[in-house]
This record gives C-alpha cells, sequence and structure tokens, in this order.
C-alpha cells in the first residue's frame, strides 16, 4: 500500500503542482527602473507616431480599451490632466487595445480627448509593455525611464497621477512621491 | 506497473495543461457582460416570457397575469 502511494501518488502531486506553478507564474513585465520599450504605431487619424520623438518630454503610456469599465472612467480624467499641463513638456499616449476597432472610435467619439490616440491593431506593443490590470498607466521621464507603474483606475486617485506628473516635470521634489 | 504510472502520468499532465493565467489585456471576451453569472438582456427577455407565460400556474412567483402588460 505504501509502495503504491509512494509510485503513485507522490510523482502524480509534483507533476501536478509544477505545471499549476508554470501556469501561474508571473509574465516578465516591464519594471519601474527599465527603458521605455520603443514603438511605433499610428494614431486613430492615421498619423504615425514613435514613442522615441517624445525625448525630452514627460510621457504617461496608458493601455485601455473599451470593454474595460475603469478605462472609460479613466480617458474623460486625462483630457483634464492634458489641459492642466498644456504648456509643459507633457505628452499623453493612450493605447487602445480593443480587437475591433469600431468598438474604440464609438467610444471616443463621444469625448474631446486632446491627446495622442494610438491603436495596436496587432497588441505587438500591450504584449511588450505586459500591463498588470487595465488600464494601466506608465509614467515616463524625459530620458526616456519608466519611472512609476500606475494600475488601475479610481477617482479616488486622481491626486496621485498629478503628483507624479509633477515629481518627473520636477515641480515638487521627489520625496513627496505617492506611488512606489 | 510501469505503465500506470507513465499513464497517469500522461493523464495528469493532459488535464492541468489546460490551466493557463488569462492576461488582463487578454480579457475582452472574457469582459462581456454575456459571460456574467447574473445573465444578459437574452436572459432577462426570456425570464420575462416565461413569468409571463408561467404566472397564471405562479411557475415563476406570480406576478402579474397573462397579459404581458405589467
Amino acid at each position: 500500500m505504501a509502495s503504491t502511494y509512494r509510485i503513485f501518488v507522490t510523482p502524480s502531486f509534483f507533476l501536478c503542482m509544477s505545471i499549476l506553478l508554470i501556469g501561474a507564474s508571473p509574465v516578465f513585465a516591464i519594471q519601474v527602473g527599465d527603458e521605455t520599450p520603443d514603438f511605433t504605431t499610428q494614431t486613430f487619424d492615421g498619423t504615425e507616431l514613435n514613442l522615441k520623438s517624445f525625448r525630452g518630454k514627460v510621457v504617461l503610456v496608458n493601455f485601455w480599451a473599451s470593454w474595460c469599465i475603469p478605462c472609460r472612467q479613466e480617458l474623460p480624467f486625462f483630457a483634464e490632466l492634458q489641459r492642466e499641463y498644456a504648456s509643459d513638456d507633457f505628452a499623453i499616449i493612450a493605447v487602445n487595445i480593443d480587437k475591433k476597432r469600431e468598438k474604440a472610435e464609438e467610444f471616443i467619439r463621444k469625448f474631446d480627448l486632446p491627446f495622442y490616440l494610438v491603436r495596436d491593431e496587432e497588441q505587438s506593443i500591450v504584449g511588450t509593455y505586459k500591463p498588470p490590470k487595465m488600464p494601466s498607466t506608465f509614467f515616463v521621464d524625459r530620458q526616456g525611464t519608466i519611472r512609476f507603474i500606475k494600475e488601475g483606475f479610481h477617482h479616488k486617485e486622481k491626486d496621485e497621477f498629478r503628483t507624479n506628473i509633477n515629481v518627473l516635470l520636477q515641480k515638487v521634489s521627489e520625496e513627496k512621491e505617492a506611488m512606489p | 506497473m510501469r505503465y500506470r504510472l507513465f499513464l497517469l502520468l500522461f493523464l495528469s499532465g493532459v488535464i492541468f495543461s489546460s490551466c493557463v493565467t488569462v492576461q488582463p489585456w487578454e480579457r475582452e471576451y472574457l469582459a462581456d457582460p454575456i459571460m456574467g453569472f447574473e445573465g444578459d438582456e437574452a436572459d432577462a427577455f426570456a425570464e420575462e416570457v416565461t413569468e409571463i407565460r408561467e404566472a397564471s400556474a405562479l411557475g415563476k412567483g406570480g406576478d402579474g397575469g397573462g397579459c404581458g402588460c405589467n
């Protein structure tokens, strides 16, 4: 009986656990401090956009989709932010990952969004950045380094965005950073 | 004995290899309201029809009559 247990159950247990662990292992996502992976894509109006051309500016790279409810709440707030920081070296690039372009267009038609709205048609950009949640926002400094990663969106967290942008624009000292 | 062990391991592998983590950006279809447990508009309509049809027999709570006007 004991030998049956040893032969069957123990190896099966380890096999199952290892398979489960492989399935649940975290993807190797981009970390704070990494250099921003460059990408070239098209805006919704067909203009080519290259991330590297934004060097020297503070950039928010945001991943959103029309099926994601917090994303839909976040984009109008980004319009607010873009207007607030219009006189600064600041840009927002919102990367849409919808499988159907029309769904995204239907959403953005409802709002006046004065920032860069681009498509990730093949989902290659999102596959590189691997955002930990939807939406996720990567705060990129003037040198092209990721300095903060904001996971998700809630109205109560709006000030975190402002604080982090101010830090990157050197309007406040880094001691006042709101996010790790 | 070895054959059995091999079979067991093989079957475990087949069964558990279906465990994958769906990444946040891959959840478009999972986020669809039709995937929710609470049902969607089509379910609500079907339920309404059932209520209208079965109400006289108190099939689903018995609210309303058979005319479908409530």
